[in-house]
């Protein structure tokens, strides 16, 4: 391999091996990126999600809410979020008053997915379905 | 679970993501892999001191580094998976490139022209700016233990591996019509075998992943299992280039020992084809 060649291939060893150590920083060291999240909702205050069943809720299901209750979503920087957040043992969290920085999103139209529906807030609908006046 | 660095916080994965492979069947599919063809490309190495030779030991550690890297993405916790998950076109990218370097020193005995390598390492860029910059991946989805991808970018490891693909073809067929030898057409055209099922069994699984992702078929929580048969294009690779070892002499190496390979190769293959089901 002549000199020119030799360059060429020790530059882009070093490009990539440069980026890695940026990304190793910038996501493993200084966790440089946004986390979301659900964690629990209350569907008497809030407007929740719930997971569309087929048929039934999978009660024995690991993943949180495919059980069918209503969650939220919580988004906010990684570096911020508790390790129980990420384990997702700390289902009863949300942002603290003040932080910019952690947004809640609840169910609406636009926040809406296929597999997902939302849960109006029940103090406001009785059991007959008809929302009072 | 192997105690290699990056891999951590992985009960978290199987109780939080939407992990539907078993971590044997993910274990079983990525080490043997980089373990069978480095070691093949390290011993293919030290006995020919060859210019593709060379090559070929940069692209299996280049393809090491990214199946470390993906089996990362698959077993690991948030920050793992945003690091790993986000070097990895950076990896696939490098050995895609040097693939064509491999056959074009094969087939020619001879380096790749400067101007090619200029060309062809130019292929980095695009990465190397969409990584540093915020372009690509800026959020972890912990409802589904997903890196949040940028749409474009997704396509940029199958882009370029279509047209190196359709490089090493085009070279293929000049040599092939230069070449008198029946011998040497005979090499190139199993070189080109090798190579070119490197390459389209690497891309096809991203592109086929890419199309579910595309498509909005209800698969999407899945879509992202085909890329596990990314990893079957190696032996492919390694196994055809022993059976040219044994059949041609290429690299001059002494038969017995290639043989020994190629059975290695095989049953690598084999194991990982078969042995999940």
């Amino acid at each position: 391999m002549d000199k020119k060649g030799k360059f060429i291939l020790i530059s882009i060893i070093i490009i990539i091996f440069a980026v890695v150590g940026f990304k190793y920083k910038q996501f493993f060291l200084d966790r440089d990126f946004l986390f979301l999240t659900q964690v629990n909702c209350d569907p008497k205050t809030e407007q929740c999600f719930r997971v569309i069943c087929d048929g039934e809720c999978d009660t024995s299901s690991k993943l949180l809410f495919m059980d069918g209750s209503p969650y939220k979503y919580v988004e906010l920087p990684a570096y911020k979020a508790p390790q129980c957040l990420v384990e997702t043992k700390c289902p009863d969290f949300s942002c603290k008053e003040n932080d910019q920085t952690c947004t809640t999103t609840y169910c609406s139209d636009d926040t809406l997915s296929d597999e997902e529906e939302c849960i109006a807030p029940i103090a406001t609908t009785t059991d007959a379905g008809f929302t009072p006046q | 679970m192997f105690p290699f660095p990056f891999v951590e916080e992985t009960a978290y994965a199987m109780t939080a993501g939407q992990v539907q492979i078993s971590y044997a069947l993910l274990a079983l599919a990525h080490i043997p892999t980089m373990v069978i063809s480095l070691s093949f490309a390290i011993w293919l190495y030290w006995h020919t001191k060859k210019l593709s030779s060379f090559y070929l030991l940069l692209i299996t550690i280049a393809f090491s580094l990214w199946t470390y890297f993906d089996y990362c993405a698959w077993t690991s916790g948030p920050r793992s998976i945003m690091f790993s998950w986000s070097v990895l076109d950076l990896f696939a990218t490098f050995f895609t490139i040097l693939t064509y370097w491999f056959f074009y020193s094969f087939i020619k005995e001879q380096d790749v022209p400067t101007w090619q390598k200029l060309v062809s390492a130019c292929f980095i860029i695009p990465p190397v700016v969409y990584e540093l910059s915020s372009f690509n991946m800026t959020e972890f989805l912990n409802t589904q233990s997903l890196a949040l991808e940028n749409q474009y970018t997704r396509y940029y490891v199958p882009g370029i591996g279509v047209v190196f693909l359709c490089a090493v073809i085009a070279l293929a067929v000049i040599e092939y019509r230069k070449t008198t030898d029946t011998i040497a057409k005979q090499k190139i055209l199993w070189s080109t075998l090798a190579t070119g099922l490197f390459l389209s069994i690497f891309l096809l699984p991203i592109l086929l992943s890419n199309l579910v992702l595309f498509l909005n078929i209800g698969l999407a929580q899945y879509a992202y299992n085909f890329i596990v048969y990314s990893l079957f294009s190696m032996p492919f690779l390694t196994g055809i280039l022993a059976y040219l070892i044994v059949k041609y002499q290429a690299f001059n190496i002494k038969v017995i020992k290639s043989i020994v390979y190629i059975l290695i190769c095989m049953a690598i293959l084999f194991v990982n084809i078969f042995l999940p089901y």
